[in-house]
């Protein structure tokens, strides 16, 4: 029964696309892996955006975070309150490896997909060929060349160059959406965002290192894959400090309007209040601007 | 808070374990199996399966060696094949060291009588060797899966490599000084046997993966294009094709002027050897396959057809015997498994080896004369029966 899943729903579907992109793209398994790729990052696009921005959102909390966390250690109750009044899921702290949790079938359904297009014996061809929907003209494409660059795209790396490429752009795509380390703050102030950090270390060379095993076409999924991560990472930074702008523009004009609507606005959202007064500032000051805030509130 | 975290810290932590695990256990699927490889001396059977190459006596039913003493590292699916005094079989490679990918792989000479060494050719490619080597007039041609054919002579000594386009699955064939070739590159090859110098390249429409046979100056080779080719050996010029109705995965077997082989849909076919001219044709049902060759032997072909063949469903095989001159059915025997490996004739018996991915690689005796089943074991039961 999981077989018939597995391979009904991941791996034969991936098998078939990456046929058809290989026959579309003139019998080219590398560009076929790269449009391979950048297609299930299209589908994945609102999915990791949507967690992009919310690992942003939740690095512009962790001042107010820690300053509850530290108010309220001794009573968990209260601590959930104030989380939820500032819009701060703890959950969210560890979506840093969501990506990569929701790539694992992929993941795998690709490495068997590779292996069963990359064929290196009658047997997987064998399978291969019952695995290939009525449409795809295997006996055309066949047999699919393996070779790229100083690739054999069904082997690892010979020369190492891939798997140093999986841990680079790893890193680089997991540093941009982390939470920036705080100089002022020991893994006991924050022990979520050290454990964070640790990962962002961990995870990539754990995946460098899986590399040295993998064919070479799966490094390259991965190796795409995290530039689409870090390109999308860019772009939302950017816009978000686009917006950042705007606001601050605009929150200048507004203060030249009376206090007492000032106070008003804030105390009926909170929520937004505290997204927009966060800055770098207040990040390593974070107990003074937390306390400001609360007075504002109850007031 | 640290209450909080730890949760959290176990979770991941959980997380790269299982990470960690199933890449790992992805690692070592990388190097895949093939099917079993099966030759015969006509008293003993020669099985490549897995890290060891075993000699089964099939009147005894018993072991007679195994090769090498103490399984290696080494996995064997090339069928054995017989050399000047010597058996001869290719391996699938042994490990350059940790994180290389490519392989050493190796040609061993052993004595057939008791399986000892008696000389091995190391670092002869670097991938795998799917095919059995050929031996002839004293020099031994090795077609492999990193794109080469080599020749080496009695000792094992490399004398040349050319290369193919793709892998080469299928062994080579040899007549009066030119050595041929099929490759996966949907072409044939003829090169010249003492100086390696390509003679001939001849295109053929589909991937093709099994031996080139030779016969009275003509080769004829199965493709995956559904056809049968039948080349000239000293030009390469296509003489003519005989139609199949799917990829022919295997060497076709002349005998008697005619030209048998099988397809991957259940089609058998029987064709005249001068012209392809189509004698007769038996279509098993449309869920069969055939991938391994058809034996003739004694006026009769028998045909391994494999049922279910999908990755998802119950794997079957049977045996099916057909008249060699009209194709009539004669008898069939269900087997336990699907048999993708060609069956040989020993000790005037039909031996089949079944082997899928639940069932353990299985031998069957057969009585080709009706078919009866004289023997149905596992080769590990007939390996511990000697003990």
């Amino acid at each position: 029964m999981w077989s018939i899943i597995w391979n009904g729903l991941i791996v034969n579907p991936m098998t078939n696309l990456l046929l058809l992109l290989y026959d579309v793209l003139g019998n080219n398994f590398f560009l076929a892996l790269i449009v391979f790729t950048a297609l299930i990052r299209l589908a994945m696009l609102p999915l990791t955006m949507k967690q992009q921005r919310s690992m942003m959102k939740t690095q512009e909390m962790q001042p107010q975070v820690q300053a509850i966390q530290k108010k309220y250690k001794d009573d968990q109750a209260k601590m959930m309150e104030e989380f939820q009044k500032i819009g701060y899921n703890p959950a969210e702290s560890l979506t840093g490896c969501l990506p990569l949790l929701i790539q694992m079938p992929i993941f795998f359904g690709l490495y068997r997909a590779i292996l069963y297009v990359l064929s290196s014996t009658p047997q997987g061809l064998y399978e291969l060929s019952e695995r290939a929907y009525d449409f795809i003209n295997l006996t055309d494409l066949l047999p699919v060349s393996n070779r790229a660059l100083w690739l054999n795209l069904g082997q690892p790396d010979p020369i190492f160059i891939l798997p140093v490429l999986v841990a680079a752009t790893m890193y680089a795509s997991q540093k941009l959406v982390a939470p920036k380390k705080d100089s002022t703050k020991t893994g006991e102030d924050n022990p979520a965002a050290a454990m964070q950090q640790q990962m962002q270390v961990t995870m990539p060379l754990m995946f460098g290192f899986f590399a040295l095993q993998f064919p070479s076409g799966l490094s390259i999924y991965f190796i795409v894959s995290n530039l689409i991560t870090t390109l999308q990472g860019i772009i939302l930074r950017r816009n978000k400090e686009s917006l950042k702008a705007e606001q601050a523009i605009n929150n200048k004009g507004k203060s030249t309007q009376p206090a007492s609507n000032k106070g008003q606005k804030d105390s009926t959202g909170a929520r937004k209040t505290t997204k927009n007064t966060t800055t770098e500032k207040n990040r390593t000051n974070n107990k003074k601007g937390s306390q400001s805030r609360k007075k504002r509130k109850r007031g | 808070m640290k209450e909080k975290t730890r949760p959290s810290t176990r979770l991941s932590i959980l997380i790269i374990a299982l990470l960690a695990f199933l890449m790992v256990g992805c690692g070592v699927q990388v190097g895949a199996d093939n099917w079993a490889g099966m030759s015969s001396d006509g008293d003993i059977v020669y099985l490549a399966w897995g890290n060891e190459v075993t000699a089964i006596d099939i009147d005894s039913q018993r072991r007679v060696w195994s090769f090498p003493p103490d399984s290696g590292a080494v996995k064997f699916f090339a069928a054995p094949s017989f050399g000047d005094g010597s058996l001869l079989l290719a391996d699938y490679g042994e490990s350059k060291g940790l994180f290389s990918p490519g392989v050493n792989t190796s040609v061993y000479a052993i004595n057939p009588d008791n399986g000892t060494l008696i000389w091995r050719s190391q670092e002869v490619a670097s991938d795998r060797i799917i095919a059995s080597p050929l031996a002839a007039d004293g020099q031994i041609f090795v077609g492999t899966a990193e794109n080469t054919v080599i020749a080496l002579d009695g000792n094992g000594n490399t004398q040349w490599t050319q290369e193919t386009e793709h892998a080469v699955w299928g062994q080579p064939s040899y007549e009066d000084g030119v050595v041929v070739v099929a490759s996966m590159d949907k072409h044939v090859y003829a090169f010249d046997a003492s100086s390696g110098d390509q003679l001939w390249r001849e295109p053929v429409s589909g991937a093709a993966a099994s031996k080139p046979v030779i016969d009275n100056g003509r080769v004829y080779v199965g493709s995956f294009d559904a056809k049968l080719h039948a080349l000239d050996l000293q030009t390469g010029k296509e003489l003519w094709t005989a139609d199949a109705n799917d990829w022919i995965w295997n060497a076709p077997v002349i005998n008697d002027g005619n030209i048998y082989f099988a397809d991957a849909s259940g089609g058998v076919y029987a064709v005249d050897a001068d012209d392809g001219g189509l004698v007769w044709e038996q279509q098993f049902d449309e869920a069969d396959a055939i991938e391994a060759a058809v034996v003739v032997d004694g006026g009769m072909v028998y045909v391994p057809v494999v049922r279910g063949v999908s990755t998802d469903d119950e794997q079957a095989g049977r045996i099916v015997a057909l008249a060699a001159d009209n194709g009539v059915q004669q008898w069939e025997v269900p087997l336990a498994g699907p048999s993708f490996t060609t069956p040989v004739i020993a000790d005037g018996k039909l031996v089949v080896a079944q082997q899928n991915k639940e069932v353990a690689l299985t031998l069957t005796i057969i009585d080709p004369a009706d078919g009866k089943k004289e023997l149905e074991k596992t080769v590990d039961e007939i390996i511990n029966g000697d003990q």
